[in-house]
């Protein structure tokens, strides 16, 4: 892709920008959000058409009309946003568009479709029953078949955006495993992705990009995290996760024996004021529906709650506010925000009795009130009534955080609180969770991100299946140790093993 | 990168209008009594009567929901306010026809959020249900014979102002401050564009949908209480395509009827050019076949459009789709 442009109202996203990919090569494209990844990355794949710029393909000129011509030259694509139709089942999913059918009536033949979908997730060394339907996968599953649907074609370029960042690393060692595998089969890969770690591991080259503009394009192996990230953002960044003192204060809530049958079993625990409490489970293992029931959005069978020591009954999210507890659902998008209401209203949102008087909205107290949150958690938008949905994700997560301090929770239950929100805005985020802490609240991050959670916990609490099987303060902190309890593998040789792995080992290092 | 829209919904709002101005010229230009003074106070008055329902189904729309009932809800508000009114009086009559559009607009709202009923199949189960009972209870005639004043709502001026417009206007900024000032139309915008979020956000979404539902009632109470008193008759059929009307003049106007956005003026907007046509196509006397043919292609036209234009929010569909599994859906 030579000179690409690309312009959107108001906006020049992509700059005169180059991109060269090799057949049998990963290159990893980084960027912070609102860099111009996705935009180059939607040219190429046929979504937006260019405004200038020529591309070329095996040295041809060519122009990708759409994404289905984009397919059938192919050049694919694995968003993240995914495409799957959930009442189909697996094997349906993943030959959508080309089910084998009968010559006539065209009645789609079932047991052939079955048997090809095997054959291709046993070349993949993907376990997972082809007759399930998507609706009942876990997301992580659901990515997988994602990314067995653009693999069952013929295919010279694989697009894959931030593809592991619902995956655990068990998941991610077999991604990459099937990357490396389709490397030797001499397919190009365009791999987009947040976690410089992953890079190290499977780029052969790295392209860094912001505002619109290519930066450079350097070998992985010569270059390091450092000036990838100043390349990035613009700036050294001098702590990823900022430090802080932790002074506990009195116990603000208490969990005991919290059970619902067939999600998660016997879960008790305590937090402090002051206190940044990790929840960290592989994905599948409860932690999500843990914290959506104690926050009143997902019924329970058994247990007790109490804040600041007084037992509570909370059955709702009404029940979770009026204890000042608030919840940083896991997506923010379909979750978190209403995405067609500007930043203003989502801010005030659980907050309105503060900006009305018997039902009647003081927009000026509104926009007075907001305005304070913008300020101090530096979200950039063009105003505060501009619509959360043209924020970048990063932005968008600091307005569900808004929304909360200016509800003042004193308890914040936040689900993958960085998931897809670039490296600048996740240290600012991390900041405002530190500051929650430091003036007397307390927080639990549910995180399936192991280096959040080591970087900003004071304890950790491990979950594995949906029980509680390890609880780690802050001194014993050890990748290996949660990797291991987090398995279920308990046994000192199975810790000694995730020590040999990969990547753990990498990560450690980085 | 997400892209900045542009200021969509002005430009939209302008090419309504114009839309509306190359109708009314076309229809001068092929039948010049529609310009007449009698017949344009008449368009005037037809519209006002349905932008008064049109209101109630856009505040349901853009909550998230719609309202299938509002012709069986005006038809129980004619029938019962003009049994009221021979055996009460007249005021007692009008306050009892609202309160019934209330009482029924509640039952839609209790069914669909407290029985997690389909807003579609709860207000069409009520559309059948309360067409059936105004039948009954009208025995199938008309109710007449109405004392002196009845007629003053759907025929009366204040000075050169039929009465009908003064009550559209009024109910407009009434409704339109209801949206965009109070908490309920806040919320209602809320609901509509991200039911769960904002169920999350503590928001008691329960309470504001039957809300919206009861203005609906109460709004389509009293578009039925003005058409009651211009026909001077009590009847059981007196409105049967409001619903579509409604709808497609939200369509029309540009109201998106996946819910959670939309401004008033736009309803105001298609309901007049909804009323335009249809009174076109009497002037032109043309059969009602033809009629139900035209207005049946105008509206099934006008929500292709709307579809078109707002392939963005089909994302957020697949969104709310893609919900995780266990969550409790929003009461």
């Amino acid at each position: 892709m030579k000179g690409i442009v690309k312009s959107f109202p108001g906006v020049l996203a992509l700059d005169n920008v180059d991109f060269e990919l090799r057949a049998g090569e990963v290159h990893a494209l980084l960027g912070e959000n609102g860099a111009g990844k996705s935009t180059l990355i939607k040219i190429l794949s046929g979504a937006h058409p260019r405004d200038g710029g020529e591309i070329f393909l095996e040295e041809h000129p060519i122009e990708i009309r759409n994404p289905s011509h984009a397919n059938s030259i192919g050049i694919r694509t694995i968003y993240q946003e995914m495409n799957l139709v959930p009442t189909l089942t697996v094997a349906e999913n993943i030959y959508l568009g080309r089910l084998p059918r009968t010559p006539f009536g065209g009645i789609v033949k079932k047991k052939d479709l079955i048997h090809d979908v095997v054959d291709v997730l046993n070349a993949l060394n993907i376990d997972l029953n082809p007759k399930l339907l998507v609706r009942d996968l876990t997301v992580a599953q659901k990515q997988i078949v994602e990314i067995a649907k653009a693999l069952s074609q013929k295919t010279k370029i694989l697009i894959m955006d931030e593809p592991t960042s619902t995956l655990t690393s068990h998941e991610i060692e077999n991604l990459f495993a099937l990357v490396r595998n389709l490397k030797s089969k001499g397919v190009g890969i365009i791999y987009i992705s947040h976690r410089l770690e992953e890079i190290d591991l499977i780029g052969d080259r790295v392209t860094v990009m912001r505002d619109g503009k290519k930066m450079k394009t350097l070998f992985v192996a010569d270059t390091n995290h450092d000036e990838l990230i100043q390349l990035m953002i613009g700036r050294r960044l001098e702590e990823k996760y900022p430090k802080r003192q932790t002074s506990l204060g009195d116990e603000i809530l208490k969990v005991e024996h919290l059970t619902l049958g067939g999600a998660f079993e016997d879960i008790t625990f305590r937090l402090h004021r002051g206190e940044i409490l990790g929840v960290m489970g592989v994905v599948g293992s409860g932690t999500e529906a843990i914290a959506h029931s104690i926050a009143g959005a997902l019924s329970y069978d058994s247990g007790e709650k109490y804040i600041a020591g007084v037992k509570v009954e909370i059955h709702s999210p009404q029940d979770a506010i009026q204890n000042r507890l608030g919840l940083l659902p896991e997506d923010r998008k379909g979750l978190g925000l209403v995405l067609k209401l500007s930043v203003k209203a989502n801010i005030t949102l659980a907050n309105l009795d503060a900006i009305s008087k018997k039902g009647w909205l003081n927009l000026a107290e509104e926009e007075a009130l907001s305005r304070r949150y913008i300020e101090k958690l530096n979200i950039v938008a063009p105003s505060s009534s501009t619509r959360t949905e043209n924020l970048s994700g990063g932005n968008q997560q600091k307005v569900v955080l808004a929304k909360w301090l200016c509800k003042k929770a004193d308890i914040l239950l936040c689900i993958e609180p960085t998931r897809g929100v670039d490296i600048g805005a996740r240290v600012e985020i991390y900041s405002l969770m530190n500051e929650l802490a430091r003036e007397g609240g307390a927080l639990v991050i549910f995180s399936s991100d192991l280096d959040e959670v080591l970087g900003m916990c004071d304890r950790i609490i491990v979950v594995s299946k949906g029980r509680l099987v390890a609880e780690l303060p802050r001194n014993e902190f050890s990748r290996e140790k949660v990797i291991s309890y987090a398995f279920g593998e308990l046994s000192h040789a199975s810790a000694e093993k995730a020590e040999g792995n990969p990547l753990t080992q990498n990560r450690a290092q980085g | 990168m997400k892209l900045k829209r542009p200021p969509k919904s002005q430009w939209e709002q302008a090419g309504i209008v114009t839309i509306l101005v190359v109708i009314c010229v076309v229809i001068a230009l092929l039948e010049p009594r529609f310009l007449s003074r009698s017949n344009l106070l008449n368009v005037l008055r037809l519209s006002a009567i349905l932008a008064l329902a049109t209101y109630g189904q856009a505040v349901v729309i853009i909550g998230g929901g719609i309202d299938l009932s509002i012709g069986s809800i005006a038809a129980m508000v004619s029938v019962l306010s003009a049994m009221m009114t021979s055996t009460l009086g007249i005021i007692p009559g009008f306050v009892i026809g609202v309160l019934v559009g209330a009482a029924l607009g509640g039952i839609n709202g209790v069914l669909i959020s407290q029985f997690r009923v389909p807003a579609f199949i709860a207000t069409f189960g009520m559309l059948v249900y309360a067409e059936g009972i105004a039948n009954y209870i009208s025995k199938g005639a008309p109710i007449e014979f109405m004392p002196e004043g009845f007629g003053f709502l759907g025929s009366g001026y204040i000075g050169p102002i039929p009465v009908p417009i003064i009550i559209a206007v009024m109910m407009f900024i009434l409704v339109h401050l209801l949206l965009n000032r109070t908490k309920l139309g806040r919320c209602l915008f809320a609901i509509g564009g991200n039911d769960r979020a904002t169920w999350l956000s503590g928001v008691d979404v329960g309470k504001y949908r039957i809300s919206s539902y009861v203005s609906s009632g109460v709004l389509t109470g009293l578009a039925a209480l003005v058409l009651t008193s211009r026909i001077n008759s009590g009847q059981a059929n007196i409105a049967p395509s409001l619903p579509f009307d409604t709808i497609a003049a939200v369509a029309i106007g540009g109201i998106s009827l996946y819910g959670g956005e939309g401004k008033l003026i736009q309803a105001v907007l298609g309901a007049t050019i909804i009323s335009v046509i249809n009174n076109a196509l009497n002037l032109i006397n043309v059969s009602t076949y033809v009629q139900m043919m035209v207005m049946g292609g105008v509206i099934l036209i006008a929500v292709s459009f709307d579809n078109l234009r707002r392939s963005g929010s089909k994302k957020s569909l697949l969104v709310r789709a893609g919900e995780i599994s266990g969550l409790e859906p929003p009461k």
